[in-house]
């Protein structure tokens, strides 16, 4: 009786599950589009992908080009390295307030071609990372155990009334002991994006921005431009617990925030809120309506649809370092 | 001669062992009486001999044995067992209108003997009238052609002189139904008769016919009832009577999910029916997220799905009703019951007070799941709990022979705890009461008071990231009612306030700020008129009006957009101030409504129109509601969702197979309904007009029904063919969906096979199972993943481009008697369910993920992939 209860419960809770799924649809091929102009020298690229189910195909027989409204043509070619198509002058970087497009061409007769995007005439002066960090650790078998750490981050604006805008916040640590700050690894899954439209007022004031890890929401307070918003960054280890080496660092590492900010044109930043909705989607009570993010990037001569985006944006880059040695304390 | 000797002794023998077996119905009836109370003239049953020792229930030996004398049976409430003479008439038009009145059904019989015919010797008519339970009715009024000819004395006796010839009597007595008889006088004789609750003054009788309460159509026009003995042989989770997964089983009728306790009818989506939990509005069906339904089985006296052709008397919903009436009632000694199952019991208790004019039924149920969930080694699971309450209360009390009263109240609270990501919280309190008057013989007055509220609380866990989250809603409507057999008026005023949102952080670390959205507050005046007409040649026309007069009034705030511009914030010109009391938006509507019925022979054929009119909608951003989604009122922005329903359908029954066989078809316009812009969020937002646009849609579809509803083995089959599909090219808005073509609305599922079987092996065992195959619902899915700038983006679908798996299962249920006891009132039972026999994956929802540091993919979410079986055992003192 008593294993039959077990049972019984044990058939009862397996009943409940999520499991990986596969859509029976028509087979599906895709052109993938993922273009982007800077004015970071080396931030400009594009690549052209061929997406057959899960299956990438890099395509490397087009003839690039980037067309600013001014009539500027910019000829990118592929580099086999990085897959990437990339200005075939390395110092080329985009101009604030021009336009610019993305053509693409083969000899199949397949034209890609994108709609005017923007870089904002006005876009942030300087990003700061506050000197308060904290990191809130705690030791299991020896080693310490990052759990979360609270950053402090302002965007401090000039003239522009409002300006449109996404982050990326990237960790990286370092051990110190190690010669030439060599880089022991860089975690991938504390990439931090969010977008954010702010009303910045005339006066040009400081505007405290929050960061949050795998949240829809965006933190800001602009009643209090003159304070600094602590955000806290969680480390969403899948299990900590269990000896991940991701969740482990010891006391001799550095820690490395480097804060991308890239100002958009209102165009760019709808297409990466979207996407921001679809992703932050997590079956509970704010989730959006699921919809296709559509790009702007059209093709003629292909069969298939062509997702994907060209974006032409002003960036720029704050870090900043901090061992945990100190931070413990 | 000695042969001839030889063959009556073993005669006489076979005989007296025959005999031994039988037994008069009548000490049959007082041997079972107790259970239920039986309701009979002894004269109609004094030659009626049973067998006890079949192996039929109690009721299948009683319907075998009065069916050859030409009496039928039917059950009120589950407790009194009318046997009555077999007039077919008066069960046909009983199950035409269930409100209908059996005065209009004239009985024909003779007094005196022919052949003492005498045309000028005067003839005494001399009689009885008893009430339901036998007793002497004082006062009862006997009309002779109109005429008001005698009345009952102190004994309950009446005396006539007349002269031999045809008259037409009619015995009238308050709170009772008239009884009509046409009566042939020859000479002197006796008369007499016994009148019973009058039907309107009761809320629905559950019909049984020669059947064991099975589903049967309701003769009108998209109307089907099923009766508590078959609401309890359908398979349901858990082992509990379940009116919502009953529903169901009907076709044309589609649970929104597995863990769903909302109802897609005909098309209709989640808010579309109206569910009515004795005259109060229930807005949250369900417990456990929906697994469980807040209706007790202990309670449930009868329901009823108005599928079209919906009643003028129902507003404020476009699709559908579902009537559950919790009227089970108990009998003069204390009934204690109650069930055990592993996942949650119930107790009540029902008995028969002050001389049988108060009836009380009084009872709860408690869930117990998180023991279940200690014994699961997963983090997140142990972390979970889930549990819910409720408690019922019934009561009844007839205060004299015109007056009659009838409280309802209902207490639910359910808590599901997912991890240490939220906390979801509801409660439901409802209260009604209805009081009944009859103001003459033949009109009644209704009036009622109905209070419904819903309570959403949800809480964020998530570290710094804790809110608290709070919405809801209540309703309050005073409603009277003034009808006899061929009229209905009605008034009803109904009060909503919505409380859309509050949201409050949870911790002191917490990056959440309080905020709160105005409440919205809407009033409906609604009224309706409705007139019966019945022709001898079998045509009945049930038409009626209903008239809506809708307001949203303030406080509030409302967006003013600039003039012909899509309602974004960019168009925000100002925001108007709306004071207390004033209105934001008004709307006038009204509603005609027909349903038209032709009987020949064994032949029906039916047909209605009605036209409906939403106010109140559920803003929910997933197909599957949670707790928390939004109500939201019409206003000057988001309008009615406005219905035209056109239905036609026919009904043939083998009457001595109890087999019937009927279609439906049907045909919707759809105005006006309920969609979103790509990306909407609803929860916290001040502003959904900007969200939601308008589509209309098209749905039709054909129900075939086959059904056999008596004998060992009964059951039903039925398969539906339906579509919905809505179009969005809304100008105002600016926008359009899937490029303003035509796509499958979240309701539309083509296909819908049903098959129910109850067979019942002895008088012991009863074997019964079910079968549901539904096409898989339309979503927009998740049909690939690409790269851009290092970020995963899931592609979804066009919407509703997409369908999830094909849903069905198959259940099974074993019902065994623990004891047979015929003298005693015992209703003991262990109930086997083995729901999903085979162990389906039916996929409730499909989603794309790039939590966990998985890969980013679609996930499809199975609730219940395996057979889950339950043993529970319901009981009765």
């Amino acid at each position: 009786m008593r294993y039959l209860k077990h049972i019984i419960l044990l058939l009862f809770i397996l009943s409940s599950c999520s499991e990986p799924f596969e859509f029976d649809v028509e087979e599906g091929a895709f052109n993938v589009i993922d273009a982007k102009v800077s004015t970071a020298e080396g931030g400009s690229y594009v690549r052209i992908i061929a997406l057959n189910d899960s299956t990438e195909t890099l395509r490397n027989d087009f003839t690039v080009q980037v067309i600013s409204d001014r009539g500027e043509v910019v000829d990118f070619s592929y580099d086999r390295s990085s897959g990437n198509y990339l200005p075939v002058d390395p110092t080329f970087r985009g101009d604030n307030g021009v336009r610019y497009r993305f053509s693409a061409f083969n000899n199949d007769g397949i034209l890609f071609d994108s709609s005017y995007d923007s870089i904002p005439d006005s876009f942030p002066i300087d990003i700061n990372i506050a000197d308060t960090l904290v990191l809130k650790l705690s030791t299991v078998l020896d080693s310490f155990i990052l759990t979360e750490a609270v950053v402090s981050t302002a965007i401090v604006p000039f003239t522009s009334d409002v300006f449109y805008s996404r982050l990326k916040l990237v960790y990286a640590y370092q051990d110190y002991w190690m010669s030439d700050s060599t880089i022991v690894e860089e975690i991938d899954n504390f990439i931090l994006f969010n977008n954010f439209q702010v009303d910045i007022p005339s006066s040009g004031a400081i505007i405290p921005l929050g960061i949050r890890v795998n949240e829809p929401w965006l933190f800001f307070d602009a009643t209090q431009p003159a304070a600094f918003c602590n955000s806290v960054i969680l480390f969403n280890c899948p299990n900590p617990c269990c000896g991940n080496p991701c969740c482990h660092f010891e006391d001799r590492w550095v820690m490395d925030f480097r804060l991308v900010q890239e100002s958009l044109s209102p165009a760019t930043y709808d297409y990466w809120e979207n996407v921001e909705k679809l992703r932050n989607n997590d079956g509970l009570i704010f989730d959006t309506f699921p919809f296709p993010v559509e790009g702007n990037v059209e093709c003629t001569g292909c069969d298939n649809q062509t997702l994907g985006l060209f974006q032409a944006v002003s960036e720029s880059v704050s870090s900043v370092q901090r061992e945990l040695r100190v931070l413990v304390q | 001669m000695k042969r001839t000797l030889l063959l009556m002794q073993l005669f006489t023998i076979v005989n007296i062992a025959f005999c031994q077996e039988l037994i008069s119905l009548k000490q049959y009836l007082s041997e079972l009486e107790g259970s239920r109370e039986f309701l009979y003239k002894e004269s109609w049953i004094d030659s009626i001999y049973v067998d006890p020792s079949s192996s039929l229930d109690e009721l299948s030996i009683i319907r075998s044995a009065i069916i050859k004398k030409g009496l039928k049976l039917y059950i009120y409430e589950d407790t009194f067992v009318f046997i009555y003479p077999n007039r077919l008439e008066f069960e046909r038009n009983l199950l035409l209108n269930n409100k209908g009145s059996r005065k209009d059904q004239i009985e024909e019989l003779q007094v005196g003997d022919p052949e003492e015919y005498d045309k000028d010797t005067d003839a005494v008519i001399e009689g009885v009238v008893t009430g339901e339970f036998g007793q002497t009715l004082i006062g009862v009024n006997i009309q002779v052609n109109g005429n008001l000819a005698a009345s009952t004395d102190e004994q309950g006796t009446y005396r006539i002189v007349l002269k031999p010839g045809n008259y037409e009597l009619l015995y009238s007595f308050v709170g009772l139904e008239s009884e009509k008889k046409l009566v042939t006088v020859y000479s002197s004789g006796s008369l007499n008769t016994s009148l019973f609750p009058d039907s309107r003054l009761l809320d629905e009788i559950v019909i049984e016919g020669n059947s064991s309460g099975q589903i049967f159509e309701d003769g009108s026009v998209g109307v089907q009832r099923i009766g508590l003995e078959k609401l309890e042989k359908l398979p349901s989770f858990l082992g509990n009577v379940d009116v919502i997964k009953s529903a169901t089983s009907l076709p044309g009728i589609a649970a929104a999910g597995e863990s769903s306790s909302y109802l897609n009818v005909r098309g209709g989506t989640n808010d579309q029916t109206l569910i009515l939990m004795n005259g109060t509005t229930i807005y949250n069906p369900g417990h456990l997220l929906g697994f469980y339904s807040v209706f007790n089985g202990d309670f449930i006296s009868d329901m009823a799905v108005y599928k079209g052709g919906i009643p003028t008397r129902f507003g404020m919903r476009s699709s559908s009703v579902l009537d559950v009436k919790m009227n089970k009632w108990g009998t003069k000694e204390l009934n204690v019951y109650g069930g055990l199952g592993l996942i949650d019991s119930n107790l009540g208790i029902k008995r028969k007070l002050m001389d049988n004019k108060l009836d009380i039924n009084l009872g709860g149920r408690i869930s117990y799941v998180n023991w279940i969930l200690n014994y699961v080694r997963d983090e997140d699971v142990l972390r979970s709990s889930a549990r819910f309450g409720d408690v019922n209360i019934s009561s009844r009390f007839i205060m004299d022979e015109k007056n009659s009263f009838f409280l309802t109240g209902f207490y639910g609270k359910d808590f599901f705890r997912y991890s240490n990501r939220i906390i979801y919280k509801w409660r439901t309190l409802n209260g009604g009461l209805r009081w009944s008057r009859l103001l003459t013989n033949d009109w009644v007055l209704e009036s009622e008071l109905a209070v419904s509220t819903l309570s959403n609380t949800s809480e964020g866990l998530e570290q710094n990231d804790e809110f608290i989250f709070n919405n809801g809603l209540s309703e309050t409507a005073l409603r009277g009612t003034l009808s006899n057999s061929q009229f209905e008026f009605g008034l009803d005023v109904t009060n909503y306030s919505i409380k859309p949102g509050e949201i409050a952080p949870a911790t002191e670390t917490t990056q959440v700020d309080d905020r709160t959205l105005d409440r919205e507050r809407l009033l409906n005046i609604g009224a309706h008129v409705n007139r019966i007409f019945k022709s001898t040649g079998g045509l009945e026309v049930n038409a009626g009006l209903r008239a809506n007069y809708f307001q949203n009034l303030g406080p509030g705030e409302v967006n003013i957009y600039r003039e012909e511009s899509p309602l974004l914030p960019a168009n925000v010109q100002n925001v108007e101030r709306v004071g207390r009391g004033e209105a934001i938006s008004s709307d006038f509507v009204v509603e005609p409504r027909v349903s038209v019925n032709y009987t020949l022979g064994n032949n029906l054929l039916r047909a209605s129109y009605s036209r409906t009119n939403q106010f109140l909608h559920l803003i929910s951003n997933t197909v599957l509601v949670n707790p928390s989604s939004v109500w939201k009122g019409s206003d000057r922005y988001i309008p009615p969702t406005k219905i035209d329903q056109f239905s036609l359908g026919y009904q043939y029954t083998v009457d001595e197979r109890d087999l019937s066989i009927s279609i439906d078809g049907y045909y919707k316009e759809l105005d006006d309904l309920i969609e979103y812009r790509n990306g909407a969020t609803f929860l916290m937002n001040e502003s959904l007009e900007q969200e939601i646009l308008r589509a209309e849609g098209v749905s039709y579809g054909a129900e075939l029904l086959v059904s056999k509803n008596s004998g060992r083995l009964s059951g039903s089959a039925s398969y539906t063919y339906s579509r919905t599909l809505a179009k969005v090219q809304d100008r105002l808005q600016d926008v359009s969906i899937n490029d303003g073509e035509w796509y499958s609305y979240y309701t539309d599922r083509p296909h819908n096979i049903k098959f129910n079987v109850d067979w019942k092996i002895s008088k012991k065992w009863t074997v019964s199972s079910n079968f549901i195959f539904l096409t898989g619902a339309p979503i927009s899915a998740p049909i690939t993943v690409f790269e851009v700038d290092g970020i995963s983006i899931p592609y979804f679908s066009e919407r509703n481009s997409e369908r999830i798996p094909d849903y069905h299962r198959l259940d099974l249920v074993i019902t065994g008697k623990s004891r047979i006891r015929r003298t005693k009132k015992n209703n003991d039972r262990w109930v086997l369910t083995l729901y999903n026999l085979y162990g389906r994956e039916n996929v409730a929802n499909i989603y794309f993920s790039n939590q966990n540091d998985a890969p980013s993919q679609p996930f499809q979410l199975v609730n219940i992939g395996r057979l889950v079986p339950t043993l529970t055992y319901k009981f009765e003192i």
